[in-house]
């Protein structure tokens, strides 16, 4: 229990980009969470808890009964999912903020859980081992996201 | 705005944004105590109910194909009303439910051992995918259950009317045309009914995994 609550960020993160409203968040958490406690055990050390709890948090979002309604369309952007506590930014770096979370809204599941990653700072072999496609696959992939995300953002502006 | 940008400018705004929600453990245990089960779990019990219920029909079947019907009810035998080719045709159709029943359970476990908990998200939306399709399966397997079934039982029942009041006499073909319709009738509005109900309910939601495998396997595909 100590563990996920230390690594509850990831969670959130997760929540954040697939979901706009507030209930939609709290029952992806919730639903992740569940999937988290009832998995442990079947967690054999060979990742890292970080990459496994990414690859069951990103599995259960994805195929969640309520994607359906998560996926369509385009997801607006809450005033709530981009706040920032103290440090108030800079008005480009808000601008860019909102270009980023709103080009990210419009990718489908599979991009916006590659792109996470990427963001995240996660290695190709990890985002391979989350997702179950190679390396190679995406790289590829991640070339096409930076591309359309690029497309969107200038689009947006 | 660069990549590297954005990474800094997403970790700027996840952490912080994050932060303000950190949940304590008492509030992470609250909430799994409140959580009921995922779709797939349902669904897992789901079949495993089908399953129980199929095994019932089945024991009932081999039950009542095995032991005569003389043993249990003394002086009762129906083996000689009943044509040899109606009685070979009601073995089959149980022999056929039997196998259909056997090629299920394997292809589930099949299923069950594609991954265990935390696989990655090909195989996650595999399993589910399987799942799902395995229980429209079943409830097409069960409707066939009840119209063979029903087909069968009816033309026995039939003939052993005949044989014992001889009163369809000149009637024989328009009556078993008609009961055989009717039979075909019912079966037919349960199936699409059931059909509609399981759309109703799964159809977008399998529509939507199979899109999103199909998302990764194009790019496996184009990347080869």
């Amino acid at each position: 229990m100590e563990i996920v609550r230390a690594n509850q960020g990831i969670i959130h993160k997760v929540c954040n980009i697939y979901c706009d409203d507030e209930e939609d968040r709290n029952d992806l958490f919730q639903e992740i969470l569940a999937q988290l406690w009832k998995s442990y055990p079947s967690f054999r050390k060979e990742s890292k808890f970080t990459t496994w709890m990414y690859r069951v948090a990103l599995n259960t979002a994805i195929t969640s009964f309520k994607k359906v309604r998560r996926f369509s369309g385009f997801t607006r952007l809450s005033g709530e999912s981009l706040l920032v506590a103290d440090d108030p930014p800079s008005a480009e770096t808000e601008e860019n903020l909102m270009l980023l979370k709103q080009a990210v809204a419009r990718l489908s599941g599979i991009e916006k859980s590659i792109i996470l990653l990427f963001l995240e700072n996660k290695s190709y072999e990890e985002i391979a081992e989350i997702t179950g496609i190679t390396q190679n696959y995406v790289r590829v992939k991640m070339n096409r996201i930076k591309k359309k995300l690029r497309i969107l953002m200038t689009s947006e502006e | 705005m660069d990549l590297n940008d954005l990474q800094k400018a997403w970790n700027k705004l996840t952490d912080k944004s994050s932060g303000q929600r950190m949940l304590s453990e008492e509030e992470i245990l609250s909430m799994l105590g409140r959580r009921t089960t995922t779709l797939l779990d349902r669904l897992d019990r789901n079949v495993r109910i089908g399953f129980l219920v199929l095994l019932a029909v089945v024991v009932t079947l081999l039950g009542g194909e095995l032991l005569p019907l003389a043993g249990i009810f003394p002086g009762e035998t129906l083996a000689g009303e009943i044509p040899g080719w109606l009685q070979r045709l009601d073995l089959g159709v149980s022999l056929l439910i039997v196998a259909l029943f056997i090629t299920f359970f394997v292809h589930y476990r099949k299923i069950r051992n594609i991954c265990r908990q935390g696989c990655d998200l090909r195989h996650t939306l595999l399993k589910i995918i399987g799942v799902l399709t395995l229980y429209r399966r079943l409830f097409t397997f069960a409707l066939a259950i009840i119209l063979l079934e029903s087909a069968t039982g009816f033309t026995a029942g039939f003939f052993t009317s005949i044989h014992q009041n001889n009163t369809l006499e000149g009637f024989f073909i328009p009556t078993l045309g008609m009961g055989l319709l009717l039979i075909l009738l019912l079966s037919g509005f349960l199936f699409f009914m059931l059909r509609w109900a399981f759309r109703k309910v799964y159809g977008n939601y399998l529509h939507q995994l199979r899109a999103t495998l199909a998302e990764l396997d194009e790019l496996e595909e184009q990347g080869e």
